[in-house]
């Protein structure tokens, strides 16, 4: 091997020589590249961390109040901005409804016409069931992620997260129904434990403690609330697009 | 915990409480590479501040197959180097010469040496261009790999591998006059 430039010993310094095993072999029989390295080796082995000025305790919320009346508001689906969300609830029943209807409807026919060719097709019954849980999940998912990062001092104000819990709360009993006539077992179960949250969040004051809101999201975050929905939300998704598309194998 | 891509998705849906939780994560890391750059407290505030704003309003552009924390770290390089630019030209007066390449050498005896080595390191970081200082800041302190060092600062893998020669051959030609004094 000839002679590696000074560029390629920095680099075998760094562990990101391309041929480090060529340079090393080199290094073991040359005496100036070994002194040419070892004068790098020595320099840079002496480059010990510069003082950077520690931030204190709160630095990031100083950062943010200064920060946040500069932030442009965005275009909202959450709760956080009523007048976007203001649609959310109709535009939730009215796919849980449709929802519900293809089911219903399914499961009258099955019982009134045996004939398979008068039926809808089972494919699209169920893309339906998975398009507005799917829809739901993520819209659940959010909400949960805006209770779990929530910020406040004293007190948390939970008003907006109330309202949000409602509206969620009438189009999850919707979809558990579908979803146990369905015998979707695993949906069912998911949406039964998402209930019982919705419930606890619809249900909270106004306002919380400190304190309080901490337990609140201490026992979302032990439940793994939020992490079922996301998981549900992701093989949903994959069941849409044909994924997995056996239905006995649900979530 | 929630992760970086979950988080950049609710703030795209609006939610500005999962920003300030992204703030917590990287504000910290942004603050260093933006000290190391501007090597000024205040301007590393600055940068600090104009990041997030710049992020927050291109988070559209954020895909969330790559990793937020380099995404961040190359705005908040290219804030750097605007800092440092407009700074440079608001100078009137010359900065003074650096004292890494003018100071006469003291006898070895006489150094209190490490003292001396932390004054030369220092010195000689500063006499590096910001783009080399960040390169070779995240190589050398915070252990990033070219490739992630490229993602983040934005030059080719090529030219960051020479800007790390360049700063490393820098700082040895600093410090070689302390260290061979020593061995002396």
């Amino acid at each position: 091997m000839k002679h590696p430039s000074e560029e390629q010993l920095v680099l075998r310094y760094y562990g990101e020589s391309g041929a480090p095993g060529e340079i090393g072999a080199h290094l073991a029989t040359c005496e100036d590249c070994r002194r040419a390295y070892k004068r790098f080796e020595s320099a840079l082995n002496a480059v010990t961390e510069e003082a950077v000025p520690e931030r204190g305790d709160d630095y990031v919320g100083e950062v943010w109040r200064s920060l946040a009346p500069r932030l442009p508001e965005r275009r909202a689906r959450t709760w956080f901005f009523p007048r976007a969300w203001k649609w959310a609830p109709a535009l939730a029943a009215m796919t849980a409804m449709l929802a519900v209807a293809f089911f219903a409807g399914r499961m009258s026919m099955e019982r009134r016409v045996p004939s398979a060719a008068a039926q809808p097709a089972p494919a699209v019954r169920e893309r339906v069931l998975l398009l507005a849980v799917g829809d739901h999940l993520d819209r659940s998912q959010l909400m949960l992620m805006e209770i779990v990062n929530a910020r406040g001092g004293r007190a948390v104000d939970m008003s907006a997260g109330r309202a949000a819990a409602e509206d969620l709360l009438d189009a999850n009993r919707l979809y558990r129904q579908t979803a146990a006539s369905a015998e979707d077992f695993a949906v069912t179960s998911l949406l039964d434990d998402l209930e019982r949250v919705l419930l606890e969040i619809a249900h909270s004051p106004e306002a919380l403690t400190r304190g309080d809101f901490e337990r609140l999201r201490k026992r979302l975050e032990s439940e793994g609330i939020l992490f079922k929905v996301r998981v549900a939300g992701t093989r949903i998704r994959d069941r849409e697009r044909g994924e997995t598309p056996a239905r006995q194998d649900k979530l | 915990m929630e992760d970086d891509a979950a988080l950049v998705a609710v703030v795209k849906a609006g939610g500005l409480s999962a920003y300030r939780a992204l703030m917590e994560r990287h504000s910290r890391n942004v603050f260093r590479l933006a000290f190391r750059m501007t090597q000024n407290e205040q301007d590393a505030e600055d940068v600090v501040q104009e990041t997030f704003l710049r992020a927050y309003k291109n988070i559209d552009l954020f895909r969330v197959e790559s990793s937020f924390g380099t995404w961040l770290y190359r705005i908040a390089a290219n804030c750097s180097l605007d800092f440092v630019r407009a700074r440079e030209r608001r100078r009137t007066t010359p900065m003074p010469e650096s004292d890494v390449f003018r100071a006469p050498q003291p006898e070895p005896e006489r150094l209190a040496f490490s003292g001396e080595l932390r004054e030369r390191i220092a010195a000689a970081l500063g006499e590096l261009s910001p783009m080399e200082r960040a390169a070779f800041s995240l190589r050398h302190f915070d252990g990033l790999s070219i490739e992630e060092i490229s993602q983040s600062l934005g030059p080719s893998r090529g030219a960051i591998k020479n800007t790390i020669f360049r700063a490393a051959a820098k700082m040895r030609q600093a410090l070689e006059p302390v260290l061979s004094g020593v061995t002396r």
